[in-house]
């Protein structure tokens, strides 16, 4: 099983790299901004310090984007499989539809888990630089995002033995999950507009107020889905696999 | 080990597709043998080869491979059989280093040493992109790949087409010193007819699904012959005799078999030897027993 998935690890590290190459330039960025807020031109100014400090908490939900690489980096290396004819080939060989799946899946568990460890280290690097955000939070808000996104993942791996000639079907749920996040992204900037009147805001505060639930539930309610769409995949794609006229 | 006499043996194989069906084929490829399967374009090849290796399933029929059912005993038959297909199936980002360290997974009997001597006798570069390779390199490191795990059957699916005859010729060169071996045997399909007159023992030839003929390369080429006449002496050939027959401005080219009773029958005219690409298109042209 370890050459297989070392296989998957081969085709998908061009995606790590990405990844990787991505945290390090917004680390950098905000390493300077930093840098200059303490010592540089910007410390002089304590207006602008202060617009900088909220509008870098946007900056936090940066390490969320990693895991979109591992996304494409699963789903790249099972669509190449496909085009090369390499599922054929293994099914000229001693391994079945199971092993098959199940490497995918430890692969796709493994990127989703770099992905995690790059945002975390770029979440450390930027609270210990920045000082001025709640790392457990965001931590906590990570490791939901990393098993909600594992779940996902790993329905991507069924879809993509599901649905190999039907690729309009996750092109439709790709285009749906992404006008639901368009439109609450809307509806949400407008609930901002209207509270951003107060001089006092606090944007992270109000997250806390408004969302403080999902914080709450959001892990566990993310690790139910990951084991409950980890253990669908598997027999789906195992099914899949074994009509093989696909 | 079980024992057995063919390395492969299909019986009664059906399957139907719409606008397609492959009829209820029976054939064997001798323990030790090369078997050339013959057929133009669409005539079943490719379906019988999945259905050797359960890539698709079977609508009626039997399969043996190496003695054993081949669904029942799926896992047992594959490990000990290579098959290569026309295009490569390994990913283009990879090197042929790369490659073996996949493979040894993949295969229990993985000789590391035997594939690295091929690709060294390939002139294969181990550090490059497969990507990077000529079609011609890709064919033979998925040959290098196909011969490095102890297989004791090679199925090939148009393995060599496209490739220059250079190329062509040393891998069936490679062939023949794995034939050496008597308990290997190989079922190599194509329509290039001139390579499995070279190496072949057997031929099996597969038109619109159903067999047509099989059995020795020799004996089917011997027992063929083609009558070269004019038009006023092909009028004389008993229809019954005739097979195919290409009716031209100077004269007339009728394939017959029996090839001694033909000669005593139609003493009077030329009769040729034939080749396998000539018999195989006389028979895909039979049932318009004159053309022009």
């Amino acid at each position: 099983m370890k050459g297989l998935i070392y296989k998957n690890l081969l085709l998908s590290r061009k995606y790590y790299i990405m990844a990787f190459i991505y945290c390090l330039m917004f680390a950098l960025i905000a390493i300077l901004v930093r840098i200059s807020m303490i010592c540089g031109n910007l410390s002089h100014d304590e207006e602008v310090l202060d617009s900088l400090t909220r509008n870098m908490y946007i900056l936090q939900y940066t390490p969320c984007l990693p895991f979109l690489f591992a996304f494409s980096a699963d789903g790249g290396a099972i669509f190449s499989d496909f085009n090369c004819h390499w599922i054929r080939f293994c099914f000229t060989t001693p391994i079945n539809e199971k092993k098959i799946t199940v490497t995918k899946m430890i692969s796709t568990s493994a990127s989703v888990t770099f992905a995690y460890i790059i945002s975390l280290i770029y979440t450390t690097i930027f609270c210990l630089i920045g000082g001025n955000f709640p790392a457990p939070d965001i931590i906590i808000n990570i490791t939901g995002i990393y098993f909600a996104v594992l779940g996902v993942a790993l329905t991507n791996v069924a879809l993509c033995f599901t649905f190999r000639k039907e690729q309009t079907v996750e092109i439709i749920l790709t285009a749906t999950v992404s006008i639901i996040g368009l439109v609450m992204t809307f509806f949400m900037m407008l609930k901002l507009d209207s509270m951003t009147t107060d001089e006092n805001f606090d944007l992270l505060d109000f997250f806390r107020s408004e969302y403080g639930w999902i914080l709450d539930y959001l892990m566990p309610a993310a690790f139910i889905f990951m084991l409950i769409t980890g253990i669908i995949c598997y027999y789906v794609s195992v099914k899949s696999l074994q009509r093989r006229e696909n | 080990m079980t024992d057995y006499k063919n390395a492969i043996e299909i019986k009664d194989l059906t399957k139907k597709y719409d606008g397609f069906t492959l009829d209820n084929i029976s054939f064997n490829v001798p323990k030790g043998s090369i078997m050339g399967f013959i057929g133009q374009n669409g005539a079943g090849k490719t379906t019988t080869i999945k259905l050797l290796l359960n890539l698709i399933k079977k609508d009626s029929g039997s399969i043996k491979i190496l003695g054993m059912d081949n669904i029942d005993s799926e896992n047992e038959i594959k490990a000990q059989i290579s098959a290569v297909f026309d295009e490569i199936p390994f990913h283009e980002v990879l090197t042929a280093n790369n490659l073996s360290v996949i493979l040894s997974d993949i295969f229990p009997e993985w000789d590391k040493k035997t594939y690295m001597n091929y690709l060294d006798r390939f002139s294969l570069p181990r550090k490059k992109k497969i990507g990077e390779f000529s079609k011609g390199m890709k064919m033979k490191l998925q040959i290098a790949a196909a011969l490095s795990h102890g297989a004791k059957l090679m199925i090939m699916d148009e393995a060599t087409t496209g490739l220059d005859p250079v190329v062509r010729n040393e891998i069936l060169d490679i062939f023949l010193e794995y034939l050496q071996d008597e308990n290997n045997s190989i079922l190599l399909s194509s329509h290039i007819t001139t390579d499995l007159e070279k190496i072949a023992d057997n031929v099996t030839f597969i038109d619109k699904g159903k067999i047509l003929l099989s059995g020795g390369k020799d004996e089917t080429v011997e027992n063929h012959s083609l009558i070269k006449c004019k038009k006023t002496e092909y009028k004389d050939i008993d229809p019954a005799d005739i097979i195919s027959a290409r009716l031209t401005d100077f004269g007339a080219e009728v394939m017959v078999s029996n090839r001694k009773k033909m000669s005593g029958k139609y003493s009077g005219l030329t009769i040729d030897d034939t080749s396998l690409e000539e018999i195989m298109l006389f028979y895909v042209r039979r049932e318009k027993k004159e053309w022009s």
